[in-house]
Formats: structure tokens, sequence, C-alpha cells
């Protein structure tokens, strides 16, 4: 008997929890947590206590496969990765560089994002790179540096335990993010407040002290509300904002007009509550406040983060231990595919592509010429590759035909493309429209490093060999850049993040030896350096944080007579995201099977809808026959729906309006109709 | 076969070398299992051996149970082809194990889970590796804050159930011998035993016994039965939970599991099965949808009542061992031992 405790970071959510890989005659066996991991301290949610299974489906991609006359057949890997290499060289001779995008992903490690960006930038010779924080929190970025100067959690994870109060807003804490969840839950053992802001009654709105059940879309005017309170009853921090801050007078004045009169209607919310929020909140410090997809996608996304962080500044809860600005990232390297670059206007560690000393940097360390024109957000390379602009497309680890609103018109883009290369563990609708598929390995069965939520570099360690013929997906990185003229030579992933550390001042000191038993928080500028477990102490990375002055807007589409309800979506606890994982795990798919509805009774009733009864729901853009789950837990007048399910994909129907500056899509409102299905 | 025969106690002693050398004879003929400190996390685990210096010998108890080797987390039932078969061989991997350095509450699950998988049918994926192995468990030196055997009865010293258990005295250990297997294995190695220590036993044991225990067990079992417990206490577990299951899949008297049957290509196809706990709702939900436990407060209150009164009144032993793995597991704040002691406290 050979049985081995790997120890690795969990592939789900952003927490970024550490467990052990049972790994028992060469074959996954199971998960156990760890008691000393700094973020999961013994504990575990159940997909991580279950994500050993999420691998070793039967249906792995084991071959690389070329599509010939509409089928795919298996092939070796040097006639696919020749294939490769001659297509998108080919593209770029004929159509230019900018023709060419390649998209990272948050699944996959950071050695893997910083080649997938070294590879389109030093090699395919475009800034067309990103990845799908486009899809989450991508306004996180663009409002966080806005407001601060750096576009990250601000506090650690294990500080959320400690605080006095907590402010959650969009944040369905515990199903999307079980460990902090449980930090939440510990704080009100402790004493603390809580005060939940979210159209559902979610687990954290039961116990908390207030829970604001506002209406999907109104979180500006919330916020705006929650400060006309606190600064006309001067209960906001006058020293901080006055030593720390700037543009008060401008937000004092776009405020002033929120009365909780004014706002109620728009919001759906009692005046009185406001209130009350508004003064348990700025009267209880430390404030950590935490947010997720809630707030970033809306139309209105960059400037509902920004308005998060006017809140927090204006009552001194930025810079503290305990409190913070604290956007929970979804995936498990979210946070590190940020960082590595895989974003269309920075080169790694946030520096920007248009700044010609930084290019110079870049340019003499990779031996190339590189483009000094910020490229396309996965958003616009879509509606690029629909116009016939962008021409060749490589997808790493994401299936934007599940996971991109609209899923109808991002179709009919990626069918314009001349090549298109899908790089999965899985079969998934994306791949299924590939040229070529490339099958990765999983974070099983490779090595590297994932950046958590709250900037802790860790480490995922080899448990068992590549399934198939599988590779992992740096090696195979490397290959498609060696084969295009570029050789990409790394002995291993360590060397790849030395290169990391040598270009990027942030991640200066890190290293795979260093990160071995608990890891590191970024900045960590030297070898030396103990890495930064809260940012913004005593001074902002910007200097001043700096208020904004934000109206409200309503979302891009609102109710009318034909589509009366509010359609939101969001993930659960037992499934994520578009579930190639998850519902390739026995005991979670077993919990929820099927795709449903939240309705609530009363509009069940009006409707002569029951729960478990079958029914439609339709947008302007398509509709789905699903299950209803009529219950108290969702707000009058507005239906949720997980996004989990391949067969009943929620983002046929959710809306392609994006946000102006971040170019997230707006999955958390658009208007809908439910109807019964006899 | 039964997977242990008790015999009459026989008392030995073995000095703290002669352990090493028995150990690493052991290594060499058998596969032997033991504590094992991880190098870059720094949990504890039962994990195989191949040299007596891997061993961790301070440590409190493992972060995971013992269980897995007898049931583990994921096994391979049988591999089929094709679509007809009037019957399967079940498969058996079962290897000769040794395992030291159990606590006494992980070998009272292990007497527990052996009664569970004997009864109504023979389960020969578990025992068939019961009966292979061997256990040299250690006593506690003392409780930590989390466990409570003295409570449940189930340590921190055995009287009886154990093959072979080592008490620790200054340079030696206080060895005694209770199975058939435990008696052969110390026949084969005799030359590394000692006589008995001047040690008395039974005093020590009378001392274990005189350390407080943290509630009574027979006052819960009580509680519970008559139905004294307020049901606000299962609600507010209820809620809590969050139905990942680590709990159970920690517990090392936790024995559910799901079966599933997966195509492996080509041709070939796979009935494996794996933990599975009772606090996923579909492990009770019937196929029209209907779940006969409605709720997370029913679902809670059935745990406990099936771990101290079922399980009491089934093999006459509490189904909690006391090890205290799940207080510290929960992403809810569900304190095991807090709440039975709240249960406790109900009349």
């Amino acid at each position: 008997m050979n049985l081995q405790y790997i120890p690795t970071t969990c592939p789900y959510c952003g927490a970024g929890c550490g467990f052990y890989l049972k790994v028992k005659d060469g074959e996954l066996a199971g998960v156990a947590p760890s008691k000393t991991h700094p973020v999961s301290q013994g504990r575990l949610c159940v997909k991580g206590a279950t994500a050993w299974e999420s691998v070793i489906g039967a249906d792995r991609i084991k071959e690389p496969l070329i599509k010939k006359n509409g089928k795919f057949t298996k092939a070796g890997w040097d006639e696919t990765l020749d294939l490769v290499a001659e297509k998108f060289s080919k593209i770029k001779e004929n159509y230019g560089p900018d023709s060419l995008g390649v998209w990272g992903s948050a699944r996959c490690t950071n050695e893997l994002n910083y080649l997938a960006q070294k590879l389109a930038r030093a090699v395919f010779g475009t800034n067309n790179v990103d990845h799908c924080a486009r899809t989450c929190h991508s306004p996180t970025v663009a409002g966080l540096v806005r407001s601060f100067g750096s576009g990250a959690m601000t506090n650690s994870i294990d500080e959320v335990k400690d605080a006095a109060c907590i402010f959650a807003i969009g944040s369905n804490t515990p199903e999307a993010h079980p460990l902090i969840g449980w930090r939440v839950r510990t704080a009100k053992d402790k004493g603390a407040k809580l005060i939940v802001c979210d159209p559902r009654k979610i687990d954290t709105a039961k116990y908390a002290d207030i829970h604001i059940q506002h209406y999907p879309g109104t979180d500006i005017a919330l916020l705006n509300c929650l400060m006309n309170v606190i600064i006309s009853e001067g209960l906001e921090d006058k020293q901080y904002i006055k030593t720390r801050t700037e543009g008060f007078e401008e937000l004092k004045k776009v405020v002033a007009k929120y009365t909780p009169k004014y706002t109620a209607p728009i919001v759906g919310v009692d005046a009185d509550l406001m209130v009350k929020a508004a003064r348990l909140y700025a009267k209880t410090k430390p404030a950590s406040t935490l947010y997720t997809l809630g707030i970033t996608e809306h139309t209105v996304g960059t400037e509902n983060v920004m308005s998060v962080a006017n809140l927090a500044m204006l009552t001194g809860n930025v810079g503290v231990e305990s409190g913070g600005v604290n956007p929970l990232r979804g995936q498990n390297n979210v946070q590190g595919a940020c960082d590595m670059a895989a974003l269309p206007n920075f080169y790694v560690g946030y520096q920007k592509v248009d700044n010609p000393a930084i290019q110079e940097k870049f340019e003499k360390a990779w031996a190339v010429k590189l483009s000094p024109k910020p490229g396309l957000t996965t958003t616009d390379q879509v509606i690029q590759a629909k116009e016939g602009k962008i021409k060749g497309l490589y997808i790493i680890g994401e299936d934007p035909l599940t996971s991109d609103p609209n899923i109808t018109e991002v179709r009919e883009s990626l069918e314009k493309l001349e090549f298109l290369v899908v790089h999965e563990i899985y079969m998934s609708p994306t791949a299924e429209m590939a040229d070529v598929v490339l099958p990765g390995a999983s974070f099983a069965e490779k090595t590297g490093s994932f950046t958590n939520s709250e900037r802790r570099i860790q480490l995922i360690n080899k448990a068992i060999e590549p399934i198939g013929n599988s590779r992992p997906d740096w090696q195979i990185v490397c290959d498609v850049a060696t084969r295009m003229g570029y050789p990409f030579k790394y002995p291993g992933t360590a060397e790849v993040m030395d290169e990391i550390a040598s270009l990027a001042p942030i991640y200066g000191g890190i290293s795979h030896d260093r990160c071995r038993k608990v890891g590191l928080q970024w900045p960590c500028l030297d070898k030396n350096h103990p890495g930064t477990k809260y940012l913004h102490k005593g001074k902002f990375t910007r200097g001043l944080g700096k208020f904004h002055g934000i109206e409200h807007r309503p979302p891009a589409e609102v109710p009318d007579d034909e589509y009366p309800f509010i359609l939101s979506t969001g993930r659960m606890r037992f499934h994520y995201n578009v579930g190639t994982m998850s519902r390739r795990t026995h005991l979670l798919d077993r919990e929820f099977p099927f795709m449903f509805v939240e309705v609530s009774e009363n509009d069940g009733q009006k409707l002569g809808i029951r729960d478990m009864d079958d029914c439609q729901v339709s947008t302007r853009r398509g509709q789905l026959k699903v299950k209803a789950r009529v219950s108290d837990r969702v707000k009058e007048g507005v239906m949720w729906m997980p996004f989990h399910y391949v067969e009943a994909p929620a983002n046929l129907l959710t809306n392609d309006a994006f946000c102006p500056i971040a170019r997230t899509g707006e999955y958390k409102a658009c208007a809908a109709r439910l109807e019964k299905v006899s | 076969m039964p997977v242990t025969s008790k015999i009459e106690i026989k008392n030995a002693s073995i000095t703290k070398d002669s352990l090493s050398r028995l150990l690493k004879k052991i290594c060499k003929e058998r596969i032997l299992i033991a504590p094992v400190r991880n190098d870059d996390l720094d949990d504890v685990n039962f994990l195989p051996v191949t040299n007596p210096a891997q061993i961790c010998c301070d440590y409190d108890n493992t972060t995971t149970s013992p269980k897995e080797f007898f049931f583990p987390q994921y096994e391979c039932m049988f591999t089929f082809s094709g679509t007809s078969h009037e019957s399967i061989e079940a498969g058996d991997d079962s290897e000769e194990i040794v395992l030291f350095g159990l606590r006494a509450c992980d070998v009272k699950a292990i007497e527990l889970l052996d009664k569970f998988y004997e009864r109504n049918f023979e389960d020969n994926y578990y025992l068939s590796k019961r009966q292979k192995s061997v256990i040299i468990s250690v006593a506690c030196p003392d409780l930590n804050d989390q466990c409570f055997c003295t409570a449940t009865e189930t340590g921190p010293l055995l009287q009886d159930g154990f093959d072979i258990q080592l008490l620790s005295s200054v340079n030696a250990y206080a060895v005694q011998i209770g199975s058939e297997k435990g008696l052969q294995l110390f026949e084969q190695y005799q030359y590394l035993f000692g006589p008995p220590l001047e040690l008395d036993i039974n005093k020590l044991l009378a001392q274990a016994k005189k350390q407080k225990a943290k509630f009574n067990l027979q006052k819960v079992y009580e509680n519970l039965k008559q139905q004294n417990v307020d049901e606000d206490l299962w609600e507010d577990i209820g809620a809590r939970c969050q139905s990942c299951g680590l709990c159970l899949f920690l517990c090392p008297t936790c024995s559910c599991y799901s079966v599933k049957d997966q195509k492996t290509p080509p041709g070939e196809n796979r009935r494996s099965r794996q933990w599975d706990a009772c606090y996923f709702s579909s492990i009770t939900r019937m196929a029209g949808g209907n779940n006969p436990i409605r709720t997370n407060a029913e679902m809670i209150k059935r745990k406990y009542q099936h771990k101290l009164v079922q399980q009491i009144d089934e093999f006459g032993t509490s189904g909690c061992v006391g090890c205290g793995r799940c207080n510290l597991a929960c992403v809810g704040n569900v304190n095991w031992l807090d709440n039975i002691i709240k249960i406790e406290r109900a009349t």
C-alpha cells in the first residue's frame, strides 16, 4: 500500500484553502484538511472536501484533438502543436498581430498566466490578452485603483473574524466563500455587528443585525443614502478625511440628494432601516466591508466599487486592521491571473503597457519589440470577432459559451473565427467549437502557484501523473511559443516564478521555496520582505484616497409590462461556476442535480406557481424551462438563478450590456418574465 | 472469520530502544502505518512508513482518523466490462498491515465499526482489511481541551478491545496483549520484549477513570431519549451547519458511503464507493423529491440521536468516542462537545 498526503491549494474559490490530496497507489483517493493552514485551519467547504473527484472524471480529454471535416480526431502532440503554431503564425502574417487574442485563466497557475501573456505580447506581438476576471472582478481592479491606487483585497481573511462590524454587500459569503463565511460567523459569535445588503435572504442575512433587501442594481443609491445619513448626522471620520483623502466636497455634494426618503422607493427598502444601518456602521469600528459580484457585475460595476470605497473611507476604515474594503475573489487564481497581467493594459505587477519606460524594461528583458497599444478585453475580443477583426483565439481553461452573458451572441462571434484553440481538461460547449483542443493537466497533476484573495501566493504540488496524454498547461504554452520561433525555455515552474519576481516589484521577494509552507502575501518586495498583511496602512498606494461623487443609474434593462421581473444570477455552495468540476463530483451533483429559478412566495401565488412546478423564464434574449423553487428567500419582483448548468445555461437569458470602464457584463440584473408550464 | 479474538490480557514490557527495533523489523516484513508529521504543513496523520525515524511521537492525535485504512474515502469495489453478468467477484486488495500509535478512542471507534460492518451482512471490503491488520495502540498521556474520552468511556487507557496496548513509563513501555492477533505478533518478536514492569495497571486505570469526565453520558442519553432537549438547540445547530460533511468524514465511527457506477472507457466499468454524510439532504431525499428529513434541525437531531442513543442501544457503547476531531472542523462553529454539555444540562 502506497498512501501519500500531498499538501496543495484548493482549486475552487479565491479563499485559497490548503488541504492534502490523498494519493493511493498513484490515484487520487480523497482529501484531508489541514489544521495548520492559515486560511482553512482544519476546515473545508463541501467542494474542497470532495475536490479530489472533480478532476478524475472518465471523460477527461486525454489526447490532443484536431477537427477535421467537422469532427474531432485524436492527434499526436507534435502534429497538433505544429498546426497551432503554423495557423497562428499565418494569421499574424496575413492580418497583423492584433488579429490574435489569448485568454489566460483564473483557474490556472500564476506561471501559466505569466507565460500566456508573454506568448501574446512577445510572440504574437499584441496586448490582446485577458482572462475571466473580465466577467467578475475587473471592476474591482478598475475601481479600487481609482480610489486607493491598488485593486486588491485590502485586508487578510483571518482579520475578518476580529472586525467589530461587518458590512457585506452583494456577497453570499457562506455559499460562495465558505471559509470567509466562517470568519463572519465567528465575528458574529464574538459579538460583532453584522449588516447584510442583498436582494435575497441568504444565510448571513438570517443572523444579521440588519438585513437590507434592496433591488438588484440599486447599490449606488443605497450606498449614497448611507453616506448621506452619516454626513448629515456628523458621524464621518473628519480627521481621516482631512489627512488621508481628497474629493470629499464632491462626494458630499452628490450624496446630499440621497436622503432616506428620496432613496427608499428606488431601492425598495424602508427609510428607517437605512438610517439604522448607517448609524450602526459608522459607530462600530473597525468595520470590514465584504463584497463580491453583486457589486461588480453591473453596467455600473466600477462605480459600484468606488461607492463601496467611498463609504469605507468616509468612516476611516481603510488601512486599519480588521477593517478595509475586501473584494472576495471568486476563483482560485483570479488575483494571480490579474497580477500576472493576463490583462490587456498591464505588464506583470500592474505596470502599464503604454508607459514607455516600462515598455523598454520588458523589451530588454524579453529581447523583443513590444506593442505600446493597450489590447482588447475578452468582451471586446468577442465583439470584434463578430466584426471580423479578431481572427484567431487561444482560450485557456474558460468556457465563454456558458459563462458570458447572452451566449447566443457569443456563439455567433466564435463561429466567425478562422482558428480557435481551446485548452481544457473536459469538453465544454466552447471546446466543441474549437479547431484544436489541447488537453491540459489539472491542479493535481502539476506544480505551480495560485494567489488567493488576500494576495497570498501558495503552491500546488503534483500529486499524480497527468491523466492520459495531457500535459501541464505551462509546458503547452512554452511549446507553442517555441514552435513560433521564440523559445520559452524553463526547467520548471519555479524558474518561471523567478522570472516573474525579477520583473514585478510586488512579487520581488517571491520564490517557490519561500512559499512552500504557508505562502507569502504581496507586496513582497525583496527576498527578506515578510509580505504584507493589509494595505494602505498610514498612506494609500496612490497617496491620498480619492472620493468620487457618483450618481445612481439603473441597470441597462429594467422591468416593464412584458418582462416584469428583475432576474439576477449567482453561485451556490454545492456547485462552482460552469460546473465543469462540481457537476462531475458525485456528492455535489447529487445534492443539486438540476437547474431552478428562485421566486418569492407572493409572486408564486400571483402566477399560480408552486414549489417544484415546471416553469419558463424568458428574457429578450431567450428562454429556459426550469423548476421553480418558491420560498421567502428572494425579494418580491426579483428572480434568481444559478449559472452552473450547462444543459440549461442562465447566460442564455442574461444581458450583454457592459460596464463601460471595466467591460464586465450585467449578470445581476435584467428584465425577465415567468410563466407556468403545464 | 471474526476480525479479532480476545484473549486474557497478558502483560510484558518493551524498552524504547527495543520498540524502535521492533518497528524496524515490522517495516521490513509488513506494511507499517504510523503517525507522520507533514514537512510543509504541520499536521500529523497515519501514513505508511518505511523507517521508524519517520514516525512522529509528539502528537495528541492525528488530524484524520485511521478508519481510512479499513474504510477508505474512495475505493474501487470491482470493475466489469460487457452488459450481462451472472456474478462478479468482489475485489480484495487488502494487505498485512500493522498500525502503530493509535489512541484509545480510535481503537474503540474501530471496534464499533467492526460491529457495524459485521451486522446484517458481512462487508468484506472492510472485514478483509481488518482481518489482516494488527493494532499497536499507545495510551494518551492526557486529554486536550477538545477531547473527552473519559466521558464516553473510551480512554485514555483501554481495559479491553485492543491487540497490543502500550503505556508509557520512564524509559520503557508497559505492554498489554489483548487479542490472538496481538499475541501472534508478540510471540514472533518475543525476544524484544521484557518482563512486566512493576507498574500497577489497575491503579493507572483507576487514576484515568478519576480524570474528570466532561459530561455524564447516561444523562445525555436520557435527555436525548426522552426528548428533553429544547428544539431551539437543534434549530441553532441546523442554521449553523453548512452541510460540508467534513465533521463526518473526520469522525472515526461514521460509516456511511455512497456507491457509484462509472464508465471508464474503453469498454470497462467501475463500481466504487466513497464516504457519504447524513448532513447532505440528498442522502435521504427520495426519487420524487420528498425528503423524510425535512429540515436541517431534524437532520442534526437525528445525528445526535444516532451517536448517543441508537448506537448505545444497539452496540452497548457510545457512537461518539470523544476524539474531538469534529469540534474544530466546522465553518458554522458547531462544537459537538459544547452541544453535548448543553444536552446534558437540558434537565
